[in-house]
């Protein structure tokens, strides 16, 4: 194993926390299009 | 109608065990192919406590212990956790307005698969608190049982570590089966995309595909073709 893996550690907690947050904190504004909110629920 | 904060972090506390004992179960096994991947005790708790994720935490392994590069890793979490984004997405429209904005940063921490379903399955508008109390079962019990599975995980045979592998599934169903007799929409819907993901499973060249890329795809693909077919109402919609 080469590389410090306290740092593969810190990009991947890094590029994990940033995928999550920033939808939640970007679209603050409530979706007007009715075909993205249908699409959104249907996520899961 | 206020919602009492502790009332629902109470709430999400006790909905939350059944998720807690899952990741228990399933962190066990990453505890155990961490320190086979070459990584101490610490490391694999570390991970665990910082990344909340089965998949990604899986693939990094291998990614780790080929010594691949930085970049390597970035790309395969961004891929395997690009689900997270449409799931931040979709809560970000049903989280409480009334909330402060604060919250959103530590909910964010909390998204995973399981605590996604559950806190937007919630009647009316999310609590933060809600995720919260989940995410104080969860997020001990992945670490919990990434720190056994690191300690004990040698005394265990391969064939019982594999049989608690099945436990996440077991959970995954009993959050969204309920749902699904609700709605038959829903329930179609959830049959088609196990139909598809079969298909790429075993059909040529869509199983080339790899296993995150695919989540990705189906999940765009169908999401987008029933939301297309058929519009949620707007008394029903997140």
């Amino acid at each position: 194993m080469s590389g410090n893996v306290y740092v593969y550690i810190l990009v991947m907690a890094l590029v994990t926390y940033l995928i999550r947050m920033l939808p939640l904190t970007l679209i603050r504004e409530r979706i007007k299009s009715n075909f993205i909110k249908s699409f959104l629920y249907y996520v899961p | 109608m206020k919602s009492d904060p502790f009332r629902e972090w109470v709430r999400g506390c006790k909905n939350g065990i059944p998720i807690g004992l899952g990741y228990l179960a399933v962190s066990f096994s990453f505890g155990i192919l961490a320190l086979r991947s070459g990584l101490t005790v610490g490391q694999s708790v570390l991970i665990s406590a910082l990344n909340l994720t089965s998949a990604g935490q899986f693939a990094s392994l291998s990614v780790i212990a080929a010594s691949g590069s930085y970049i390597e890793l970035a790309l395969s979490q961004l891929i395997i956790n690009l689900r997270y984004c449409l799931m931040s997405a979709s809560l970000s429209q049903k989280v409480d307005r009334a909330a402060p904005f604060f919250h959103r940063f530590f909910m964010a921490f909390g998204v995973t698969d399981e605590i996604f379903a559950l806190s937007v399955s919630t009647h009316g508008p999310l609590s933060p608190y809600y995720t919260y109390g989940q995410m104080s079962v969860a997020i001990p019990g992945w670490t919990l049982g990434t720190l056994l599975g690191a300690v004990a995980g040698n005394v265990l045979p391969p064939r019982v570590l594999s049989a608690l592998g099945v436990a996440l599934y077991a959970m995954f169903c009993a959050i969204i089966i309920p749902p699904a007799r609700k709605n038959k929409v829903l329930a179609v819907i959830i049959l088609c995309a196990m139909g598809a993901s079969v298909a790429f499973t075993f059909a040529p060249l869509l199983r080339d595909i790899s296993s995150g890329t695919r989540v990705i795809i189906l999940t765009v693909a169908i999401a987008a073709l029933s939301a297309w077919l058929r519009p949620v109402k707007e008394e029903d919609a997140p």
